[in-house]
């Protein structure tokens, strides 16, 4: 299990756990991102957020936050 | 015969307004919810003799109360005000976009679903069967183009028929997911509510909205349950952990079901062009983002400034004609005089300023429209994040060097309340273009070929005062605890919708000159009363007398009395400066101020400056002009963004206080200097 925000480029994998308080939990399941979900790393490199696919949108999401979202690497 | 009224809800960028606006046109009201800083939009509109009220609900993800937009939107719906809430979709993402909808199941208020950017579906090679999901939801489901005008014939039947029907989400199938996922928690806590649930919400709703810890729901059930229960209730959900983890799972699978059958892809496609992977590169991004925003800056000025001519020609032709035909009438040449005098030339700069703003509007709009602007946002977000902000802050800074109005209505994607006044209070640093004039004038004057390091000077003070500024408001409008970081999604590259970007662009510029004319036209009749004397001698006039007085005090800034009147004006509109100070001094000069700056001859004004004033008042003085509030316009521009008043005034004195003292300070350096 790793940190979104240490994945890099091309990872695939499950979205195990989302820390964080209650409001950052809501609005990163509001924009389509449970656990379960499975997501692509599509680049992510230094002082830049992290952007990924997930539920069919490309989204990006900060540093900061990323860290706060636990992946299981699948391939 | 009664008015239907419908509530517009959906997530941000999911369409709302384009819709809000196609169907009211300009029969619109904006306004503040009460005693909140959420903009409250409500339009009206008929067909087939029915007539409708429309609100628009603010933009959020989901109807969870975490902040006042949430709470506004819960409260409306809960009030039973709308006969019908239509709930808005992105169809190209619509999983995601279904969340709202997954989020309202089990509130009891008849809902109908819209299906926006068909098109947009369509070209990504998808097929949504909306009559299938409509089985499967139990409500009507329109596919449409919010856009396209012609394809609402489908929404307005299901709008006079639903008023029979009644339909309300069926909500079976996600409380037995809940059930059956969430379990025990869920069964618990479903079994301490009254069966039928309580006014709108039903028993399965508000037993999932207390998992998800909303405090909001505490309080409505509270003395609707034996007390004992209530406290048990209590008890049991403080040892719930991520409970809107587990329901937000739940949603999406539900989701998944209502979509399984009704939806097809022709393939993944999650090929990215070329072009977007390059303008969300580290190497390149950057590089693009800047040019693609120098262009939109060139480009909207090239789009406003024929109109700024023509305004200013034509309202010239008007003038002179007018006055000789009143004079002829035997009007007063003193009310002549202040009717061509300061009304007309008010209109002029206010036709003026909304021509500015319509090329900006009409230039980032259109890469907003077609997705470039999340891409601006994404390579940004790191350097915005220095100053407690956000990639989507980036904009407003951006625009501001046009037109600080400009800058101000772009704050509005900004997601937290904290955030946007934050950006506000930092973009009004930003110099727009017509302060440009005047420094050019002075610093050319004054320091001739060294107005290049005054320049410097400037941009290395307004850096200085960003940081400072965030570090003054910073601690209470935007809190390190509440900020958020950006999460955004990057939206997919689309055609733009033309007639719908034009009919938005002109509502800006509509208010814009609403607004630009009473503000103008008002300051205009003020400076020219002040300055008004039969004879044409301006130390005979009121203004003379009020700044010859308060000279000493304003002399601590280094600012005579009459470049201190153009501090003032300049407070008011950055390029009325010019004016004022080429009536004030040229004592001859009756009236030519406020007006803009084609009617001041320079070259007679710079020798009289350099004539009455030393190098470090000039010095002073610029330093005065660059960092005072940007001109009326924005802050009434900041007023209506961020729907608080106080914060608005609280800006505008921080900015005049700011500026006074860098004026001393420039002031003080200048007469070591020079």
């Amino acid at each position: 299990m790793q940190k979104l925000s240490e994945l890099s480029e091309g990872t695939k994998g499950r979205i195990t756990s989302i820390l964080g308080n209650a409001h950052f939990q809501s609005r990163i399941t509001s924009i389509g991102l449970t656990v379960g979900s499975q997501i692509e790393i599509i680049q992510n490199p230094k002082k830049q957020p992290v952007l990924i696919y997930g539920r069919d949108t490309l989204l990006a999401i900060n540093k900061m936050e990323s860290d706060k979202i636990m992946v299981e690497v699948t391939d | 015969m009664k008015e239907k009224t419908i509530a517009l809800l959906g997530q941000p960028n999911a369409g709302k307004s384009t819709l809000f606006n196609g169907l009211t046109g300009s029969k619109q009201h904006v306004g503040n919810w009460p005693g909140k800083t959420v903009e409250r939009k409500e339009g009206f509109f008929t067909h087939n003799g029915i007539s409708y009220r429309i609100v628009d609900l603010p933009g959020t993800y989901s109807l969870s109360a975490n902040s006042e937009e949430e709470i506004v939107t819960r409260d409306y719906i809960a009030s039973g005000e709308a006969d019908l809430v239509c709930i808005l979709a992105d169809s190209s993402q619509l999983e995601r976009s279904l969340f709202m909808l997954a989020d309202y199941v089990g509130i009891r208020v008849p809902v109908i679903l819209l299906l926006n950017m068909m098109d947009v579906a369509a070209s990504q090679g998808k097929t949504i069967d909306a009559a299938g999901i409509g089985k499967s939801l139990g409500i009507p489901v329109i596919p449409m183009v919010a856009a396209d005008k012609k394809q609402y014939d489908s929404f307005f039947k299901v709008l006079e028929s639903a008023d029979k029907t009644k339909k309300v989400l069926q909500e079976k199938t996600l409380h037995s997911l809940y059930e059956e996922k969430i379990n025990v928690p869920y069964i618990t806590v479903l079994n301490l509510l009254p069966k039928e649930g309580i006014e709108i919400y039903s028993a399965g709703w508000l037993a999932a909205k207390l998992l998800e810890n909303d405090p909001m729901v505490q309080s409505i059930i509270q003395g609707r349950i034996p007390q004992s229960d209530f406290q048990e209730l209590k008890t049991f959900l403080s040892n719930v952990k991520d409970g809107n983890l587990l329901t937000g799972d739940c949603k999406f699978q539900w989701i998944d079901q209502v979509l399984k059958g009704n939806v097809t892809a022709e393939k993944n496609i999650r090929t990215r062009s070329r072009f977007d992977q390059a303008a969300t590169s580290k190497k390149w991004g950057k590089p693009i983002a800047i040019g693609m925003i120098m262009a939109g800056l060139i480009l909207s000025l090239v789009i406003g400034s024929p109109l700024m001519t023509l305004f200013d020609y034509v309202i010239k032709g008007i003038s002179v004609p007018l006055s000789g035909w009143l004079l002829g009438l035997g009007v007063s040449p003193f009310l002549v005089s202040l009717l061509c005098g300061a009304v007309l030339n008010g209109v002029t700069v206010a036709l003026q300023m909304a021509s500015f703003v319509f090329g900006i509007s009409l230039v980032f709009g259109f890469m907003e429209e077609v997705g470039y602007m999340a891409r601006i946002s994404y390579v940004f977000d790191n350097t915005m994040s220095k100053i407690g902000l956000q990639g989507k802050a980036i904009m407003p800074f951006i625009v501001s060097f046009g037109c600080n109005i400009g800058g101000m209505t772009g704050t509005r994607v900004i997601d937290s309340w904290g955030q946007r006044v934050m950006t506000m209070a930092l973009a009004w640093a930003v110099p727009c273009a017509s302060t440009w004039g005047v420094v050019g004038l002075v610093s050319g004057t004054f320091f001739g070929s060294g107005s290049v390091v005054v320049i410097l000077a400037l941009f290395a003070a307004v850096f200085l005062h960003i940081f400072i500024t965030y570090k003054v408001f910073g601690r209470s409008l935007n809190k390190e605890s509440e900020r958020t970081g950006l999460i955004m999604e990057l939206p997919p590259y689309h055609k733009p919708h033309w007639k719908n970007l034009f009919s938005t662009v002109f509502g800006k510029m509509g208010n814009v000159l609403k607004r630009a004319l009473v503000i103008i036209i008002g300051i205009s009749i003020v400076f020219w009363l002040l300055s008004y004397t039969p004879d044409g001698n301006v130390e005979n006039s009121t203004i003379f007398r009020i700044g010859t007085f308060i000279e000493p005090v304003t002399m601590w800034f280094g600012l005579r009395w009459q470049m201190f009147m153009a501090f003032i004006a300049s407070a008011m509109g950055k390029e009325s400066s010019l004016g004022v100070m080429a009536a004030l001094f040229n004592t001859s000069g009756i009236w030519g101020a406020i007006d803009g700056t084609s009617a001041v001859n320079t070259a007679t004004l710079g020798s009289s400056l350099i004539a009455s004033i030393s190098k470090p008042e000039a010095l002073a003085f610029l330093f005065a002009y660059f960092f005072n509030m940007p001109c009326l316009s924005t802050l009434a521009a900041t007023a209506q963004e961020s729907h608080s008043m106080k914060w608005t005034l609280k800006i505008a004195a921080y900015y005049i206080v700011v500026a006074l003292i860098m004026s001393m300070i420039a002031y003080h350096i200048g007469m070591l200097i020079f």
